[in-house]
């Protein structure tokens, strides 16, 4: 958002629904896309919630568009790990059990198919690579944090994220030219 | 899936960590690198696309949310005390610490005020606050070198320094001659030493037995209230004008009544303190 943050966020926190939308549409779209790489099955709600969150503590916030988006994203980020140690708590249906009804619906397809597939088949990419080489990857691009703020996050020194990075992005070309091998030799 | 431009050779892009710092930080590779990695900027590219519909799906669902936390906060908020709670309860932690630091500053001053420990003005002012026994020269320190030699010597027989202070009865042509009473200077020590022959019977003639469990000690307080306060033998001496009215004189119950206060008045303590030039004043 840039120059726009600091009077958005004001406003916001003082009561204005259109500076929260500023924000929100600012944010969520990068919000979402690591989501679906680090909790795929979940990233819709697990969003809902952080933004929930996020809602709650907004008065108290302080600090500038980077602090913003470090506070978002590490608050989504502890969201998944809440619902992963949930779902490990759960126990697990079978699915030989489950009817048709009670599967859970597909995301939609056709939004899939028609907006911005360059985006989700780039995400899928990205969704390939280890774990921590993918979340280092999309909190430095899509999230726009530097490399101090993702080692924080991630608990990691700013040397080991910054190698981290540096091999998915290898291994993301790897992918690429393996594909590009197998489409030429038709496997 | 969309097929992102990879090398024609299929190789693998050998590019530096500098380039690819670069490209995590969105800024534009060096022009051999870039066509090295252009695969890899593509998909980079991709992942800061500007949002497509769908991830914005749930606005509506947010500032509802936000609606709502708004609403309820203000309504709080109008009914919410002044200061804030944060600094409410910095507010209530200073006002401790003031408080018990005054307490251990009052205390630390009474303790030393009793002691005689203080400069002579602050004794004075001690007095006068604390209504600390002992004032000023005259009073504070002897009081202290009494107090002392009482903690290292409890038993001891030898006749301790007293206070000085003058507390005849000054002569009156009604009540008669001046009566002595217990305490003046170099008449009692606490254990019944008399150096003082006319000390050793009260205003009514009788002897007074200052020995301590003795009936005569009870009148004063005990040895208990003795050694608690110095000043306490004072108490319960009473003038009532018994050798004024032996002498025939009627008024002089009325005069002697004035002075039957088992408190002490300005004639046992001097007010101000004696002075060197007054008598009694014993100075340091």
């Amino acid at each position: 958002m840039g120059d726009e943050f600091v009077a958005a966020l004001a406003a916001a926190q003082d009561g204005s629904e259109e500076a929260f939308s500023a924000l929100w549409q600012d944010a969520n779209p990068a919000l979402l896309r690591y989501l679906r790489v680090i909790a795929p099955a979940v990233a819709e709600d697990v969003a809902a919630e952080t933004w929930m969150h996020i809602i709650r503590g907004l008065t108290a916030f302080r600090g500038n568009e980077a602090g913003w988006r470090a506070w978002l994203f590490t608050t989504a980020r502890r969201r998944v790990i809440d619902d992963a140690r949930r779902s490990a708590r759960r126990p697990a249906v079978p699915l030989e059990e489950m009817t048709p009804a009670d599967a859970p619906a597909a995301p939609d397809a056709a939004d899939a198919a028609l907006e911005n597939l360059e985006t989700q088949a780039a995400i899928a990419l990205v969704g390939e690579l280890p774990r921590l080489q993918a979340e280092v990857i999309l909190l430095r691009v899509v999230a726009g944090l530097d490399t101090d703020t993702v080692a924080r996050m991630l608990g990691r020194s700013p040397g080991a994220v910054r190698v981290s990075a540096h091999r998915g992005l290898r291994q993301l070309g790897e992918i690429l030219s393996s594909g590009r091998r197998n489409a030429m030799t038709g496997s | 899936m969309p097929d992102f431009p990879s090398r024609a050779d299929g190789t693998v892009p050998q590019a530096g960590d500098g380039a690819l710092d670069e490209l995590l930080g969105a800024s534009q590779p060096a022009q051999d690198v870039a066509e090295e990695l252009a695969p890899v900027t593509e998909v980079l590219a991709a992942l800061r696309a500007a949002p497509a519909g769908a991830e914005l799906a749930g606005q509506a669902r947010a500032v509802a949310e936000f609606r709502r936390t708004v609403r309820v906060s203000h309504r709080a908020g109008r009914g919410r005390a002044w200061p804030p709670a944060p600094i409410r309860e910095r507010l209530r932690s200073k006002l401790a610490v003031i408080t018990a630091a005054t307490a251990v500053a009052v205390s630390g001053t009474m303790v030393a005020a009793y002691v005689g420990a203080l400069s002579a003005p602050l004794q004075q002012a001690a007095h006068d606050v604390l209504a600390v026994p002992g004032n000023g020269a005259a009073h504070g320190r002897p009081a202290a070198a009494a107090f002392r030699a009482r903690r290292l010597h409890p038993h001891s027989a030898a006749p301790r320094p007293l206070p000085t202070a003058s507390i005849a009865v000054p002569p009156s042509p009604v009540t008669g001659p001046p009566v002595w009473r217990h305490g003046q200077a170099g008449s009692a020590s606490r254990h019944g030493r008399h150096n003082r022959p006319g000390h050793h019977k009260d205003h009514r003639g009788r002897q007074a037995d200052h020995r301590e469990g003795m009936p005569g000690d009870q009148r004063d307080g005990g040895p208990a209230a003795r050694r608690d306060n110095p000043m306490a033998r004072f108490q319960g001496y009473r003038y009532d004008g018994s050798a004024a009215r032996r002498d025939g004189n009627p008024m002089a119950h009325h005069k002697g009544s004035r002075l039957q206060s088992p408190l002490p008045s300005a004639a046992v303590f001097p007010y101000p303190p004696a002075g060197p030039d007054r008598p009694g004043a014993g100075g340091r």
